[in-house]
């Protein structure tokens, strides 16, 4: 069976009707290719290359006779950003507005990304908050927040939590995930569990108040990244054992929600994150009465052991395909 | 030839079909729900991160059964160890074949054990020969029938790389012929595999439709490179020890020169007469490895200049492209596509927004170093105010 043949297969076994073929025909006849999103990311390149290049540029001449002008004009530029970005916005909304031509949104982003470039830069030249430095990103993340609010910007939201988990020392970009100062510093995972249970507090406060709901998922998926990172990170720790339970609980508490929001990211990132946290678990259990005592039963029974890992996360997807499927219209 | 049941196979492809309809709204639920009760499909995963999960605990599960075997046979087997992973090859092979009489395909689990059999394979004729092009000869005969066997897309990739790795391997290590000429012989090559694809892609059936796609994208890319100056000119370096004193260049420079933009312009330009996404991706990311590659040799202008310029450039190009395209309803047009998902680069934008904030991360971890930056600072402000 070729592609193109496909759709007439569909309509000779009767799953689509005569009219449904032919509004189908009719709209790939007009041969669209939508450059839609291909553009849309183009600009968000631009967007990351100019405030990189800016970046740097700040950063290069930190000591030179010029920064005060090169400033001077990086300020009117996030001046434009923002005054371009204010006139054509429709205001604040709860709900999910845009603006009529999404090209503003990058704008929005770029404005956001200056600021906080500038916050970092003025606390560094001038200390404006002191010798400590948690102000300036505090600052930066409100900033971020309120912006993502009124402007309806997600990328905006997801800088505004990243500052704020730089604020207390945890780093949550992509990169830094295995290399964390997490791991070293057990501090940090009770500072990061307490910021993801209070995003998670603040996400179910929102759906209460109707504010935003569409945020739901990127606070959501912050918030699990974090917890399950540092709820990890405890587990390699001395109190490994109460971390246990924060994470038997958490992962719970996301299992349920995966299953209102019918979002496989979550769910599979719970799934994740319990089996690792379960072999943690179990390690430390066999670490307890000595590991070598059976270190080749071990080996013999992992194949057993992943065999049966494999059929229980077979039967949970398909009961949460299952639930998602059906409850979508 | 395939594994699978013919059925359920095409029963699979026409659920996605259907499915593919009732996202862009061309028809409801219910008819598909229809679809789903009347017709059985094969074992799947559409969402790549539980096909990644799943991969991830196959591969588990075959490494512990490699595990287990060894921990049983080696004490028989004494120096023939290099027996054991012919072996572990053979059990990758019956674990690829059960799953694929048990209905799975693209599911994760299939995938560990078809790429695992094959780089186990690979491996016990890397350690038996110790030859280079036996190994690369294996690699495009194993890749490419387990890519007709199991339609898997990713095999089609393992033959490629086989197929270029094996003439490439004639001639930097047989010395079969002149070695300036390899970039061309690879463009060849990326010729050759490119009119495979454009011959079987009319005609083949749909199950083989991803593994086509990424050969054209290994053929278009290859081209690219074979023709790039900075890969061409590392490559050189690097293979035949050449030693370039200021001034000096390698043979054919400006042949090079002028592919290394060609290329993705003619990508771009074609892409967008055929209607061609693939090529466009190929076309864009090859345009901007150009520019890197100009950059590395001839920094005209200081890295941040170069950035902040290149982002107005592209923000401005981007956006005439827009305001051009708007209203367009049919053809080349700014106009969101039923037919795709819209939401997965978006998504891809918010993940990578918050890498941008990183420039914080740093000025954070100095507050712990108690003279961070203090005399630093303080220098600066002196200076200027």
């Amino acid at each position: 069976m070729k592609q193109e043949e496909l759709v007439h297969k569909l309509r000779e076994e009767e799953f689509i009707s005569a009219e449904q073929l032919s509004d189908i025909e009719e709209y790939r006849a007009l041969g669209i290719f939508s450059l839609h999103n291909e553009l849309l990311f183009l600009l968000y390149l631009a967007v990351l290359l100019f405030t990189t290049g800016i970046g740097i540029l700040i950063y290069k001449n930190i000591d030179s006779i010029g920064h005060g002008f090169i400033l001077g004009v990086l300020f009117l530029v996030t001046a434009a950003c923002f005054y371009f970005s204010f006139k054509k916005s429709k205001g604040f909304s709860r709900e999910d507005v845009d603006f009529e031509n999404p090209v503003y949104n990058y704008l929005v982003l770029a404005g956001t990304i200056l600021c906080c470039i500038f916050m970092g830069y003025f606390q560094f030249q001038y200390q404006v908050f002191g010798a400590n430095y948690s102000w300036a990103t505090l600052v930066s993340a409100l900033f971020g927040f309120g912006v993502a609010y009124y402007f309806n910007n997600k990328s905006a939201l997801s800088i505004a939590i990243t500052a704020l988990a730089t604020t207390i020392g945890i780093s949550l970009t992509p990169k830094d995930i295995l290399e964390n100062d997490i791991y070293n510093n057990p501090m940090l995972s009770y500072y990061g569990l307490a910021l993801g249970v209070l995003l998670l507090v603040w996400n179910h406060y929102s759906g209460k108040m109707l504010l935003k709901k569409h945020f739901s998922l990127v606070f959501l998926t912050f918030a699990q990244h974090l917890i399950g990172l540092c709820c990890i990170a405890g587990l390699t720790e001395d109190y490994w054992f109460v971390f246990v339970l924060l994470m038997a609980a958490s992962m719970y508490y996301f299992y349920r929600v995966s299953y209102q929001t019918k979002a496989i990211s979550i769910f599979t990132f719970t799934l994740v994150y319990a089996y690792i946290g379960f072999n943690i678990f179990l390690f430390r259990l066999f670490d307890i009465v000595d590991l070598d005592l059976f270190g080749e039963f071990i080996i013999i029974m992992a194949p057993l052991y992943f065999i049966g890992s494999i059929v229980g996360f077979i039967q949970l997807i398909k009961q949460f395909n299952k639930k998602a499927h059906d409850s979508i219209q | 030839m395939i594994a699978y049941n013919k059925e359920l196979l095409d029963n699979t492809f026409l659920f996605n079909e259907a499915q593919h309809l009732k996202n862009s709204g061309f028809i409801p639920k219910n008819q598909l729900d229809g679809i789903a009760a009347k017709r059985p499909t094969l074992k799947n995963h559409q969402n790549i991160l539980v096909r990644i999960g799943f991969f991830l605990l196959g591969s588990f599960l075959y490494s512990s059964i490699a595990g287990v075997v060894s921990l049983m046979t080696l004490p028989f087997l004494e120096n023939q160890y290099k027996a054991l992973v012919f072996i572990y090859a053979i059990i990758g092979i019956v674990a690829s074949e059960f799953l694929a009489v048990q209905n799975f395909k693209s599911h994760g689990l299939d995938d560990a054990f078809i790429l695992g059999a094959q780089g186990c394979l690979l491996g016990a004729v890397g350690v038996a020969t110790e030859e280079p092009a036996v190994v690369f000869a294996t690699m495009a005969i194993v890749g490419l029938l387990s890519c007709l066997r199991y339609a898997h897309a990713l095999s089609a990739l393992i033959g490629c790389i086989g197929i270029i790795g094996f003439f490439g391997n004639l001639i930097v290590e047989e010395k079969m012929i002149n070695m300036s000429f390899l970039p061309f012989v690879m463009l060849l090559l990326a010729f050759i595999i490119y009119f495979i694809y454009f011959r079987l892609i009319s005609v083949s059936a749909v199950y083989y439709k991803n593994s086509l796609l990424l050969v054209q994208g290994f053929a278009l890319v290859l081209a690219y490179a074979s023709m790039n100056y900075l890969v061409v000119r590392e490559l050189s370096v690097a293979l035949m020890d050449l030693d370039l004193a200021p001034g000096s260049d390698i043979p054919f420079a400006f042949v090079f020169y002028g592919f290394t933009f060609l290329i993705p312009l003619f990508y771009i330009f074609y892409s967008l007469a055929k209607k061609d996404k693939l090529m466009l991706y190929v076309g864009l990311a090859a345009l901007g490895f150009s520019f890197y590659t100009i950059r590395y040799y001839y920094s005209v202008l200081p890295v941040e200049i170069a950035l902040i310029l290149g982002g107005c450039l592209l923000f401005a190009i981007s956006y005439f492209a827009i305001s051009r395209l708007k209203n367009n309803t049919s053809g080349i047009t700014f106009m969101p596509d039923r037919n795709e998902n819209n939401t997965v680069l978006s998504n891809i934008e918010v993940i990578m927004a918050n890498s941008q904030v990183s420039l914080k991360g740093v000025s954070a971890t100095e507050q712990k170093m108690p003279f961070g930056g203090g005399g630093f600072s303080g220098g600066g402000s002196g200076g200027t105010y």
